[in-house]
């Protein structure tokens, strides 16, 4: 075992020697931090006026919505949200007015909770509409959305009973839901994309010349002849590029985490998912919506150092390897499948880019496999799991069987 | 302490790089001689366990070269082969070492003691990017030691390294063949003269000749002629016959060069060499 330690050793030596590997990484630090204070930077104008830079919005509107933390969204924090927004005259951009800023502001994160409930198939239910929200209707906010999710998950091409299943968590919800400040975690949600798929793109970059590099430097030539060459060392690269992978995602995610949370406030962790994606059919928490999005993205970087090991082992240029592994992460995001087709879609979502879409992790779209309904966020990791598995030994069997021509 | 080789054959396609080779090596230096392409590098990777043959076998004691346990045994210099640029050649030396299977002190005790065999003691720690070819070259016959080989196989080992370190290294390689089966390629003719007990010449693929020195030798004894004669005379014979070597001397030209009859009347037969031989083998590749 000693042997296979010193080995995994000298493996790392060897990527983290290269300074193009310490300038990605480093990279990759910088913009996951400055993705995180982006939204930050800058200022809001409002008639070419400086009106409140990005920052001071954001902490006001941190202590308004803290303000309503703890309130449950009933009909009346509804109807006194409708009458906020009553207050704001008819106008394109009706942010900018001082009515706005002065009475509906507060309000206006229960006012993107509870808008988009009332949309129908054909009309969007705009502010104008909002305005003139009655209280049967504001009383009426659950029995709505419970129809809308009917709706909704009508229109997918599920079994049957994997609706019926839905339809039964969806029940599980507790409602009315109840307000809290979750700004920390929603925008973990927004930049946990990005950070995921910028932990695999450094990850391949870092990885790719695991194997191919030696057949490139004509190292291959020494290792396979050597006693350990053809067996322990494999192993050693393999576990190299497994926990190398993983030590890049999971730096990068807690490095998003513990910035944005420091930054926009721990607020929210037992809050429920609604409060950030109010059609969510599934009765979890913000913490337990953040653990499951980050395993799936931790996950979908293994399957990718997977996928990048095999392909370092077939072949003889890291360069190769890394377009193939960007074309791999970056071609399904301009693809677009909708929930009628499911197969295409589920299939669409467990390539490493899709598994790393919060979308795709608390869709309500269902794996349906023998009768078997299993639920986005567990088939997966699952998939990325046994797919990692099953590519690694090909990967361990190309660089054993290499012929040196 | 037999390396056996039955009938290995190596075929790309329609060329045969080595073909139906039956060798068997004992304790002792070979040196492997042929021109480019003959296919001593992809013999000797066979023999190495790195290029499985199409067909035939290789075995040492019964271990077929394929397995952990002669790879145990083995110590390779390949012809080009990589290092890790950014590893000092201590560090190179400690992963050879791992990968060889030697313990934490018994990697360092040796690693120092190679680099300081191979005179590259005090640039330990430098970066290997930093070497010169010949100090690289150096480092992989260290390599190559780490382990006491049994079977030593050098793929052009004295490529890069000057005179001096040549003879060094050469010396070297005829006390390590006491106790083991050294095996060597080069195109360097003199080295194998000095160092193999049995010399052996592949040519196209084809194992053309196996022997000492002077049983090698003895093939073209006679045949090899010298002889003082006139510029034209020179240039005539030059295009007719292998040529070893052309000088001025005064009004005429001194050739010595291998023929299968006297060549003209002046010649007279001379001492054969391994080069003579050589060229006698290979001429007919080296006008290709």
């Amino acid at each position: 075992m000693r042997v296979f330690w010193r080995l995994v050793g000298f493996e790392y030596k060897k990527i983290l020697y290269k300074k193009s590997v310490i300038i990605v990484l480093a990279l990759a630090v910088i913009v996951t931090a400055v993705s995180v204070w982006g939204t930050l930077l800058g200022n809001y104008y409002i008639g070419g006026e400086v009106f409140e830079s990005n920052y001071d919005a954001m902490v006001k509107d941190r202590s308004y919505a803290r303000a309503l933390s703890g309130r449950e969204i009933d009909s009346k924090l509804i109807m006194e949200t409708v009458e906020a927004y009553s207050k704001i005259p008819k106008k394109d951009r009706y942010y900018d007015t001082p009515e706005y800023q002065a009475f509906a502001r507060k309000y206006s994160e229960i006012y993107r909770i509870v808008r988009p409930i009332y949309n129908s198939e054909s009309r969007r239910f705009n502010m104008e509409d909002f305005q003139r929200l009655t209280g049967e209707q504001a009383a009426g906010f659950y029995a709505a959305r419970h129809s809308r999710q009917v709706q909704a998950l009508e229109e997918t091409g599920m079994s049957g009973k994997a609706k019926e299943k839905l339809i039964a968590l969806d029940e599980q919800i507790k409602t009315p839901f109840t307000f809290s400040y979750t700004d920390g975690y929603t925008r973990f949600f927004t930049l946990m994309y990005t950070v995921g798929l910028m932990a695999a793109f450094v990850m391949a970059i870092c990885i790719a010349p695991i194997f191919s590099g030696e057949y490139s430097s004509g190292a291959d030539q020494l290792i396979l002849a050597s006693k350990h060459g053809k067996n322990m060392l494999i192993t050693a690269k393999l576990f190299t590029g497994f926990t190398l992978a993983s030590a890049i995602c999971l730096v990068l995610t807690a490095i998003n985490y513990i910035l944005t949370i420091l930054t926009f406030g721990f607020d929210g962790l037992n809050s429920q998912l609604q409060l950030y994606y109010p059609m969510s059919t599934y009765p979890l928490t913000m913490g337990q919506t953040a653990l499951l999005f980050s395993v799936c993205v931790f996950f979908a970087c293994l399957m990718t150092a997977a996928i990048t090991m095999l392909l370092s082992a077939k072949s003889k240029s890291a360069y190769g390897v890394i377009i193939i592994i960007t074309l791999i992460l970056i071609v399904p995001m301009f693809i677009n499948v909708s929930y009628d087709r499911i197969w295409l879609y589920n299939l669409l979502h467990l390539l490493p880019s899709g598994m790393m879409e919060f979308g795709s992790v608390t869709s309500p779209v269902q794996y349906e496999l023998s009768g078997v309904i299993v639920k986005p966020y567990v088939f997966l990791p699952l998939f990325a799991a046994v797919a990692g598995i099953l590519v690694t030994p090909f990967a361990y069997r190309s660089f054993k069987t290499h012929q040196i021509v | 302490m037999e390396l056996t080789l039955d009938r290995v054959t190596k075929q790309y396609g329609n060329k045969i790089a080595c073909d139906r080779i039956s060798l068997t090596l004992r304790r002792g230096v070979y040196g492997l001689l042929g021109a480019n392409g003959a296919g001593k590098t992809t013999l000797m990777r066979m023999m190495c366990g790195v290029l499985a043959p199409t067909f035939g076998t290789v075995n040492y004691d019964g271990i077929d070269v394929s397995r952990e346990n002669y790879r145990d045994l083995l110590g390779y210099l390949p012809q080009d082969f990589g290092y890790y640029p950014e590893f000092s050649a201590l560090d190179f030396m400690l992963y050879i070492a791992v990968l060889k299977g030697l313990s934490k002190v018994r990697a360092r005790e040796k690693s120092l003691e190679l680099l300081e065999l191979v005179s590259l003691e005090n640039e330990a720690k430098k970066k290997i990017k930093t070497f010169s070819g010949g100090m690289k070259q150096r480092l992989g016959i260290a390599q190559s030691l780490l382990n006491d080989p049994k079977v030593l196989i050098l793929d052009e080992p004295t490529a890069g390294l000057d005179p001096k370190e040549r003879v060094r290294f050469r010396n070297m390689i005829s006390r390590l063949g006491g106790d083991r089966i050294v095996l060597l390629s080069t195109h360097i003719v003199s080295d194998v003269e000095h160092i193999a007990d049995t010399i052996l010449i592949m040519k196209s693929g084809q194992l053309v000749h196996k022997g000492t020195l002077e049983e090698i030798i003895g093939t073209i004894q006679g045949k090899v002629w010298e002889c003082s004669i006139p510029p034209s005379v020179a240039d005539r014979l030059c295009e007719r016959y292998p040529v070893i070597n052309l000088r001025n001397e005064g009004k005429n030209m001194f050739l010595r060069l291998i023929s299968e009859e006297k060549p003209c009347d002046c010649a007279v037969t001379a001492q054969a060499s391994l080069e003579d031989l050589y060229l006698y083998y290979f001429s007919e590749v080296s006008e290709g």
